[in-house]
């Protein structure tokens, strides 16, 4: 084998994608709009449909009126896929942004009262 | 689709169930291809569910799954499908989601004798009966073929307004789609789930056979979906970026895995699939000089690949690319 002759930089290989996706799927409560509601921030970065819809829809359970959810994706999937599940749910999709690397979706449930 | 539409056309109210194993066709491999960009990229459940008007819940099987995959009771089909198993798994949990959310019976879109495994008449009371829903199951596509089922019975549904379809032959589906206006639908093959294609499975055979086990993890089998797979030594297998799309989802990997790129060339990026301590040299020149087979710089003497292997500093081989030639057809894995 021939010997190693230089190194690369870090950029190169992709540190930063694999910080991010060490850091994917967590999810906190990044503000709070009032005393009774929050805006939480769900990170699905990587993660390929349908599991950015599965943890919506798992998150959204645990929400109580008045609370929005902020959606973290990187999969253009989620573009079609999560405002479809929020349409036939009754969730509103308040606003969705894009760049070229990540797309941002925040929702308004709909929760029914049992 | 046609079953739910069929239940609703009855004046029922009617959730759809769609569980997600892994080894789903849709999404993932069209999410990662770059030139797959063009196509729509919707989930099917889910736009069909909105084509209906019904809720949709995604369930997430991946974890009890396993034990359906690695150990199927009634056996593999043509390839790794372990379909009855399958049916009677979902339909089980279909059964556990009724109960748990109150509805009183499970529909299915199965048609008597239309797959050559799990839905064979002779079969499919073991799937009624092995899941527990027994005569809360419905086939609304197939019901004059079958027993009454208790919705029919109770009269919550009319079975005179059920069909009777039976066999491979999808006319009868596509003259009722038609007539309830249908006229966009996915997959009417049924062909939805890699397990039944015969290039994922011998990846998926490979990897249980080089592991010694059948244990997996979801990110087993998504990279099974990605890449061209060689495996030039029993000890490690190459997973080669076959565009953009791909190299940029296998970019998540380089963290857990010894990682190679050409540079000054473009060129895949590939994971090397093996267990470190037992990868030498050797190993790394080789899979050094197949990936630059596959990079912009094959024709050249020697080009330099990076190769990064965990933490360590990502470091640079000189290599003299492979010919085609010289890659044994018995490498890939396909």
């Amino acid at each position: 084998m021939k010997e190693w002759t230089s190194q690369m930089t870090k950029e190169a290989m992709g540190e930063e994608q694999a910080k991010e996706k060490a850091t994917s799927s967590e999810e906190s409560a990044v503000s709070e709009k009032s005393t009774a509601s929050c805006e939480y921030l769900l990170d699905v970065r990587k993660l390929l449909c349908p599991l950015p819809v599965i943890r919506v829809q798992e998150k959204i359970k645990s929400l109580s009126t008045g609370d929005t959810l902020v959606v973290l994706a990187t999969d253009p999937g989620v573009l079609h896929d999560i405002p479809a599940w929020c349409r036939i749910h009754g969730h509103k999709v308040l606003n969705t942004q894009q760049n070229t690397k990540e797309i941002q979706i925040k929702i308004a449930p709909f929760l029914h009262i049992k | 689709m046609l079953a739910a539409k069929a239940i609703l056309e009855q004046g029922l109210h009617v959730e759809g169930l769609n569980f997600f194993t892994g080894f789903c066709v849709e999404g993932h491999t069209h999410a990662i291809r770059k030139k797959s960009e063009k196509k729509q990229k919707r989930n099917n459940a889910l736009w069909v569910a909105e084509q209906l008007g019904i809720k949709l819940h995604i369930i997430d099987i991946v974890e009890e799954y396993k034990n359906i995959v690695i150990n199927p009771q009634y056996g593999y089909g043509a390839h790794l499908n372990p379909c009855l198993d399958c049916k009677i798994f979902m339909v089980n949990k279909a059964r556990e989601w009724m109960e748990a959310e109150g509805f009183d019976f499970i529909i299915t879109g199965e048609v008597v004798g239309q797959r050559p495994k799990s839905q064979r008449k002779h079969l499919m009371p073991i799937i009624e009966q092995k899941s527990g829903a027994n005569d809360r199951l419905l086939r609304p596509l197939s019901a004059q073929n079958l027993a009454p089922t208790l919705p029919e019975r109770q009269g919550w549904v009319s079975r005179e307004k059920l069909f009777g379809f039976s066999g491979r032959n999808r006319n009868p589906q596509f003259e009722l789609a038609e007539q309830y206006g249908i006229k966009d639908y996915a997959q009417p093959a049924g062909g939805c789930c890699f397990l039944t294609n015969e290039s994922y499975t011998t990846k998926l055979k490979d990897l249980w056979q080089h592991r010694g086990h059948k244990n997996y993890e979801l990110d087993d089998i998504l990279l099974l979906k990605v890449g061209r797979h060689l495996r030039p030594r029993p000890h490690f297998k190459l997973i080669i970026g076959r565009e953009e799309g791909e190299n940029n989802y296998l970019e998540g990997y380089c963290a857990n895995f010894i990682h190679l790129r050409v540079k000054d060339y473009n060129g895949p990026l590939t994971l090397l699939e093996g267990d470190p301590k037992e990868i030498g040299a050797e190993d790394l020149f080789l899979a050094a000089q197949i990936v630059a087979r596959y990079s912009s710089g094959k024709d050249e003497a020697e080009v330099e690949v990076y190769i990064g292997m965990g933490k360590e500093e990502p470091r640079l081989l000189r290599v003299s690319p492979l010919t085609t030639n010289d890659i044994p057809k018995s490498w890939y894995l396909t």
